[in-house]
């Protein structure tokens, strides 16, 4: 708990490797598709940038959501990586700029502006999806930032000692920060955060995904979109969590534990997300109605994307749930968050698939210099966020009431030989 | 004279009892049950109990199940090979729920058995031995078979930890 | 105020299996003549057929099939508080697991007897289940009507079993403490069972998993049971945002259930210190997070009718909204989504009467929405001869009262002989009695 102490109220100092390293990526990704657009392949690189932001913003907005949510469930494990879930704050504010760069492309990425769809002209049009969508996105990005910003505030003027820890003060230490303004607020704007997140991401999902091919719709398609990204949001943490191990050198802190309970959860949305899909496979399947179908037969029956699919089933579903039953996977940071990487490789072939059939008349499978290019800017401009906000903001959620549990119920435990069996210490 | 062949201490305090295990165990005299109202990880982790075969048993008989039912549905219908809403024959589709429900039907009937198999349950003659009806109030209980000679050192033991009552059984 | 020892915790709670009262007595047997009602009407369609219950073309899914919707999905609850919140070890659901367990059974029974009820000839139930026999005929796996008989069925045995092994443990602490008859029954179901250390062992990985095989069943039974419909091609049924709708209205009303059977269970028994308020101001904020996803599933079904440019969808959000069921459809709007934002006050989610209010609402506000999802798509799809309407008569009505006072007897009986907290639970929580702590060692 010393360590508490001690780290307890600084930032992480980064070494400027990482900054340069994050900025060239975000270079590549900005030239391939500033070349891309202007170049032969403008339509396919448009896509491309479609593909990634509608991956990697989904993974943001998830990831953000995790803290308000076990505010809301009262739950203290997760709190050591509190400011992991928080720090793509500054990631998202871009969501709604970068919604804006589609703009010049839209007649290529959204086939109903040449083809305008009678039945559907009071919501597909260009000035109305804009408009509710950058809405929405200002509000939501607004909210999770105002989360992150009231978060950070108290824990700045926190202070920490020994004297804290002794029994007896942590009782009282808890309740005083149960009465802090900025925790209150946390714990006001948590439901008012996962509300918005619903209803804004159902409205993405829906104008910027399903929209692509407009004669095809589904009840479920937009809930199965937020249900999926809280998914890639839990994968990302998984990866964060124990990259954060030595890289931010919570290892004194975090316990094996932790990683159990977050390959639990992470087990329990694999499964929800898999029953979304299915839910929506085996209706469309079983009715066999040509204006569902359509959208599954090119996805599912046609090559190249038949095969790609299966590949997306197995890693993204059938094989987590199988190998997240295990005990000693779940405990091993490496073995959790090489499962979530292949968790959130799979989404990101999920996303293409969605994408790339309605654009993509070329032989093979459109991942090449474009789509990777550009995944390269998004995770350059996620990783200079995680950096750059880590670096300002104190390490560890001190103002935190759940946070101080979190001590008081590790104080009473003896965990060292689960911490040498998985190499914790 | 009846022959004494075991004891049963009664404990109010579960420190005593894991005490008392561990210096039993030392004097390697083999305890028999250890007696608890409800279940208490120190006293498993004192008697250095292996983890439960029953969670082979359920994931077997889970693959087991799923496969048995999906070869079911797949003799119903190949048994009348109807085609319905120009489905195939054999729809893998929706049997994933088949399998899926199959599976923890399965399961769940197997690890019940495997429970009451290790467990040894049911059992008519359960008061026989150092059984005491306080166990499932608020006593632990320690029962330990021996021969003659150790049964003083075991009795001393467990009034040296601390038991409420030792009895002869 | 907490309990303080394991002697408390028997006491306290075996106090509630005394001997019954003339009130209960009288209840008990109010309940079973109700019951009765219900069974002499189903005896009645036996043999008149199901005619008297006002079938009428096109409906022939009448409400037989919206009780047992609402039944079923009442019982999710149950396992979801018994089996997943087990696996999250939330500590709250020690005082309330064993009720919910119980009240999942009894509500997967009674709903598995209305498929049974809406047969008309009740007998050739027999056909639906797969074995040789000499008819050579097997039933039709790719039928939702099948996944149902294997869901429900499966969801049956694997809650009897997760709740009877449960209860095995607080069966020994009640035959330890009877004499005569009653040692003879309760000993007979705790199968001997005496708590060493080898049987705790192997109870607590045997739980455990069944908490694990159970988890799932919550999702996956009401999907089946949504499917039903979903798998059909009308508008209003073809939904593929019919399987997370129904499992979470399921959740929904099954809370609101918890709450009805445990305010009064608690009042009665004395059970404050095990029930407490927070755990029922937990299942309060449960029900606010359910009834908003209702209402974005509601909100999303009359979006898609529009965006979709169909018709048909159109044409049936309009009659749900203008036809002959539009009032049950409004009012469950008011029950299932307005009423619980009332829980949003703390002062009413804090409040005994305030939640149990609230949960009678949208107990009322389920049953009504099952009804108009049920009976509205039937009573008018494609063409104006599938077009007719109906209304519960007074044969399904009695059948409905009759199945209502049903699980109130079964419950009642389950809380008079059996211990509606868990014992061995309620101990497992509590701080081991150490000397040391005595001695301040």
């Amino acid at each position: 708990m010393d360590h508490v102490v001690a780290t307890g109220a600084r930032a992480i100092s980064f070494r400027p490797i990482w900054i340069v390293v994050f900025s060239i990526l975000v270079a590549i990704g900005a030239v391939s598709f500033l070349v891309g657009v202007n170049g032969q392949e403008a339509d396919r690189t448009w896509h491309a940038y479609l593909i990634n932001y509608l991956f990697w913003f989904s993974l943001g907005f998830g990831l953000v959501l995790f803290g308000p949510t076990m505010n809301m469930t009262i739950a203290d494990w997760a709190r050591p990586t509190k400011r992991l879930s928080e720090a793509v704050a500054p990631f998202l504010l871009l969501s709604l700029p970068m919604l804006w760069v589609l703009y010049p492309g839209r007649d290529l990425i959204f086939s109903w502006i040449r083809e305008p769809v009678p039945e559907k002209t009071y919501w597909l049009n260009i000035g109305s999806m804009f408009l509710r969508n950058s809405l929405g996105l200002i509000v939501l990005s607004g909210l999770a930032f105002a989360l992150v910003y009231y978060s950070v505030k108290e824990d700045r003027k926190a202070s920490f000692s020994e004297e804290d820890l002794k029994k007896g003060k942590i009782e009282e230490g808890i309740e005083r920060r149960r009465g802090l303004s900025a925790w209150r607020t946390q714990i006001r704007l948590s439901p008012v955060l996962a509300i918005v997140y619903g209803l804004v991401l159902s409205s993405v999902g829906l104008d910027l995904a399903m929209s692509l091919d407009p004669a095809w719709y589904s009840t479920l398609f937009p809930a199965y979109y937020f249900v999926n990204s809280f998914h890639m949001g839990l994968g990302a943490l998984a990866i964060l969590s124990a990259l954060s191990l030595s890289g931010l050198g919570l290892k004194p802190l975090v316990m094996p534990h932790y990683f159990h309970d977050l390959g639990k959860i992470l087990f329990g949305f694999t499964m929800v997300s898999g029953w979304f899909f299915y839910s929506q496979f085996i209706v469309i399947w079983y009715g066999n109605i040509p204006e569902e179908t359509r959208y599954m037969i090119a996805r599912f029956r046609y090559s190249p994307w038949e095969g790609l699919s299966y590949v997306v089933l197995i890693i993204t579903f059938l094989f987590p749930i199988f190998i997240l039953l295990f005990r000693r996977i779940k405990m091993s940071p490496p073995l959790l968050s090489a499962v979530a990487g292949l968790i959130l490789v799979g989404y990101w072939i999920e996303r293409l698939i969605i994408v790339a059939p309605t654009y993509w008349k070329g032989e093979g499978v459109p991942i090449g210099i474009p789509e990777v290019g550009i995944a390269a800017g998004f995770l350059g401009l996620i990783g200079l966020s995680v950096v750059l906000f880590l670096r300002k903001v104190p390490l560890l959620p001190l103002s935190d009431p759940l946070f101080l549990k979190y001590l008081k119920r590790e104080q009473d435990h003896d965990l060292e030989e689960e911490r040498k069996k998985f190499g914790f210490v | 004279m009846a022959m004494i062949r075991g004891l049963i201490g009664v404990f109010t305090y579960l420190d005593d009892v894991l005490s008392a295990i561990v210096r039993l165990q030392q004097e390697k005299v083999a305890i028999q049950n250890v007696y608890s109202p409800t279940k208490r990880p120190e006293i498993l982790e004192a008697m250095k109990t292996k983890p439960s075969r029953i969670r082979l048993v359920s994931l077997v008989a889970a693959i087991l199940g799923g496969c048995s039912g999906l070869a079911l549905a797949s003799y119903a219908h190949l048994r009348w090979r109807l085609i319905t809403s120009g489905k195939p024959i054999l729809p893998w589709i929706p049997w994933v729920i088949i399998f899926f429900e199959v599976l923890i039907l399965i399961s769940v009937l197997s690890t019940v058995a495997a429970l009451l198999i290790a467990g040894r349950i049911p059992r008519i003659h359960y008061a026989k031995g150092g059984y005491n009806p306080r166990f499932t109030e608020d006593r632990y209980g320690v029962e330990i078979y021996a021969d003659p000679g150790t049964l003083d050192r075991a009795r001393a033991i467990m009034n040296e930890s601390g038991a409420e009552e030792v009895n002869e059984i | 105020m907490e309990v303080e020892s394991y002697k408390e915790i028997n006491e306290r709670i075996l106090a509630s299996l005394g001997r019954p009262s003339l009130l209960y007595r009288f209840v008990i047997l109010l309940l079973f003549i109700g019951t009765l009602v219900g069974v002499t009407c189903w005896a009645l369609q036996i043999a008149r057929g199901l005619g008297i219950a006002g079938y009428v073309h096109p409906v022939y899914w009448i409400i037989y099939l919206t009780n047992f919707i609402f039944w079923i999905g009442i019982g999710h609850s149950g396992t979801l508080i018994s089996a997943i919140l087990y696996l999250f070890r939330a500590k709250w659901r020690t005082g309330i697991s064993r009720s919910a367990e119980a009240m999942t059974i009894f509500c997967v029974f009674i709903a598995a007897l209305f498929p049974v009820i809406h047969l008309g000839r009740s007998l050739i139930v027999y056909w639906l289940i797969p074995y040789p026999n000499q008819r050579t005929l097997w039933p039709n796996f790719q039928s939702p009507l099948m996944f149902d008989v294997f869901a429900v069925s499966t969801y049956f045995t694997v809650s009897l079993l997760f709740w009877y092994i449960g209860l095995v443990p607080d069966l020994a602490v009640i035959r330890d403490r009877s004499q005569g008859f009653r040692r003879k029954i309760y000993g007979l179901f705790s199968l001997g069972w005496t708590g060493n250390h080898r049987q705790w062992h192997h109870y607590g990985t045997a739980y455990l998993i069944l908490a694990g095989l159970a988890t799932p069943l919550v999702l996956s039974v009401h999907s089946v049971v949504s499917w039903d419909f979903a798998l059909i091609v009308i508008p209003g049924y073809h939904d593929t945002v019919f399987a997370p709708y129904f499992v979470d209205g399921a959740i929904h009303s099954g809370l609101a259930m918890v709450l009805i059977l445990l305010i009064p269970l608690r009042r009665i028994y004395k059970f404050e210190k095990f029930i407490t308020l927070s755990d029922l101001e937990s299942i309060g904020k449960a029900m606010i997070v359910t009834g908003l996803f209702i209402g974005y599933c509601y909100g999303m079904e009359l979006f898609m009718a529009w965006y979709s440019g169909n018709r048909f969808e159109k044409d049936m959000v309009l009659f749900r909204l203008m036809g002959q069921y539009s009032p049950s459809y409004y009012l469950a709007l008011i029950c299932n989504i307005a009423a619980p934002m009332f829980l949003f006050s703390k002062r009413i989610r804090t409040n005994t009467k305030g939640l149990f209010t609230v949960a009678v609402f949208v107990i009322f506000g389920m049953w009504l929405e099952r009804y108009f999802i049920v009976l509205g798509p039937m009573a008018q799809d494609f063409i104006p001869y599938n077009w007719g309407t109906y209304f519960p008569g007074i044969v399904e009505s009695l059948i409905t009262f009759g199945s209502v006072c049903f699980f109130f007897f079964l419950f009642s009986l389950f809380a008079k002989f059996l211990p509606s907290v868990s014992i061995a639970e309620s101990k497992e929580d509590l701080k081991p009695l150490l000397r040391k702590a005595r001695t301040g060692d």
